[in-house]
């Protein structure tokens, strides 16, 4: 199984209150009005009566093959082998823009030091067994954010999946 | 629907100037080649011209980026081969290096102090004149068709992702060329240049018609594409860049000098001082619509993300994606 480590966001849990991204902003001390490494989205589907509002925490997705990794001219992007972190070297970025051209989910954002995105809290260091602490994960209130291995994470939703399933059940 | 900001003016800048110094010195040196260099203003200008073109336009990306300083030291900022913008700034390298040795030794006094300083190239001039015709040549349509690679490569851009990108800046790019080739021709004394003119206004209107087709099938294909392709054609035809698309890239940048190109043609003016002046407009508004068709490019170039309901069910589902 892959040692990619994941940030998973529950849509059926996000109350859509910006903690995750608070937390973010704070624990990276990012300058107001400049880069914004986590983002809650929202958005609407069918029509009046019957619009469904979902909501999402958004960082980096840390691709398998990240796109703004090839074509990063400066080589400043790097996806690390040990646990699949995608991290960018901001000594080396020129702040080109062009990473967020090839970002699927339009992630990368820039401030004067170049582009920043999220890295899992590595720069905040680990733990005994290497692994960050996410504080997008730690302080949300409502549980919508899971932070794991695939193997963790492919548990949760199979969980989630089941516990959907048996309430479907129960009220048929 | 919003466009595109990322990416301003100044890049917008750099396509159109990079296209422009791209399409003079490949056209102006096939002109030089083939004619034996027998026109000394064409000679004396259209080399500075492509040189100057291109500096002002790396100057507009250099800025653009957060950290200009850092991205000058080139070696250590365009290292990673696998991306296109590292293969295009050593291939604009290399383009105005060879631009600028060819505007040096294009201009006689120039030519004629270098050469005292460096005594063995007394011999040399027509030698190196015609050899930087050549490469330069081929690094101008190198760096005309870069331009719209580094916008096809960038992969996320619904608009920007098809091969009719670089064909269609590839394309406007020679007409602009072109049409700088026309207005050097036409500073030229003397009235050998009617045969060079009359060649030239004829590629100029099948440089305009062939732009006019893939501009044509670019918005065709994209209408029928994926919902972001189709947003970002919209915005183009009836959205918000619809007044600078319809006036100034199809009314100015091709209308006008097709028209202005096919009266010359057909020989209708006989005033030459009238015929000289429409020949400067149609070389000033094929100017105007070849910025206009990069701004409205770049401007138009919405992220996939920002429009497509298939990328948002990819977020929902991009725990599938990266697995």
């Amino acid at each position: 199984m892959s040692n990619q480590l994941m940030i998973y966001s529950d849509s059926d849990r996000c109350i859509k209150c910006w903690a995750c991204q608070v937390a973010c902003k704070q624990w990276h001390e990012t300058k107001a009005a400049t880069s914004s490494r986590r983002n809650v989205i929202e958005y609407t589907s069918g029509t009046f009566p019957h619009v469904e509002r979902t909501f999402l925490s958004m960082g980096c997705m840390h691709c398998e093959k990240p796109g703004c990794v090839s074509v990063c001219p400066a080589g400043a992007i790097t996806k690390r082998g040990e646990d699949g972190i995608v991290v960018v070297d901001r000594d080396k970025c020129i702040g080109c823009h062009y990473c967020y051209f090839a970002c699927p989910f339009g992630v990368p954002s820039y401030d004067e030091e170049g582009m920043d995105k999220c890295d899992m809290c590595l720069s905040l260091g680990v733990d005994e067994e290497g692994r960050p602490t996410p504080h997008c994960v730690a302080t949300c209130p409502t549980q919508a954010l899971y932070f794991g291995t695939q193997e963790e994470i492919d548990e949760v939703i199979a969980q989630k999946e089941a516990t959907k399933a048996l309430a479907h059940v129960s009220q048929v | 629907m919003t466009v595109q900001s990322m990416w301003g003016l100044e890049p917008a800048i750099y396509l159109f100037l990079g296209g422009l110094a791209g399409g003079t010195f490949f056209v102006s040196a096939i002109v030089r080649l083939v004619t034996k260099d027998r026109f000394p203003r064409l000679a004396l200008i259209s080399p500075w011209v492509s040189a100057g073109a291109l500096a002002v336009g790396l100057l507009c990306l250099v800025v653009e980026v957060e950290k200009p300083l850092q991205a000058l030291m080139m070696w250590k900022s365009f290292v990673n081969f696998g991306s296109w913008m590292t293969i295009g700034a050593w291939l604009l390298f290399a383009a105005i290096a060879v631009f600028g040795v060819c505007a040096i030794f294009s201009t006689p006094r120039l030519a004629t102090a270098v050469e005292s300083l460096i005594k063995p190239l007394k011999s040399a001039r027509k030698g190196i004149v015609r050899v930087t015709l050549m490469v330069g040549a081929v690094l101008g349509l190198l760096v005309a068709a870069y331009t719209g690679v580094l916008l096809m490569a960038a992969g996320a851009i619904p608009l920007w992702n098809t091969a009719l990108i670089p064909t269609l800046f590839t394309v406007s790019a020679l007409d602009a060329g072109a049409s700088v080739t026309i207005a050097c021709l036409l500073l030229e004394k003397g009235s050998q240049t009617a045969r060079s003119k009359k060649a030239l206004t004829g590629a100029v209107l099948g440089l305009v018609a062939a732009e006019a087709v893939v501009l044509s099938v670019l918005l065709l294909t994209l209408s029928g594409g994926s919902p972001g392709q189709f947003v970002s054609a919209s915005t183009l035809i009836e959205g918000s860049l619809s007044m600078p698309f319809w006036g100034l890239v199809v009314s100015i940048g091709l209308v006008v000098p097709f028209v202005l190109g096919a009266v010359e043609l057909t020989g209708l003016v006989k005033n030459e001082e009238l015929a000289r002046i429409l020949h400067f407009i149609a070389v000033a508004c094929a100017l105007v619509g070849g910025f206009a068709l990069r701004y409205v490019i770049l401007a138009a170039g919405i992220h996939g993300v920002m429009v497509s309901p298939d990328t948002q069910q990819a977020i929902m589902g991009v725990y599938n994606l990266i697995l």
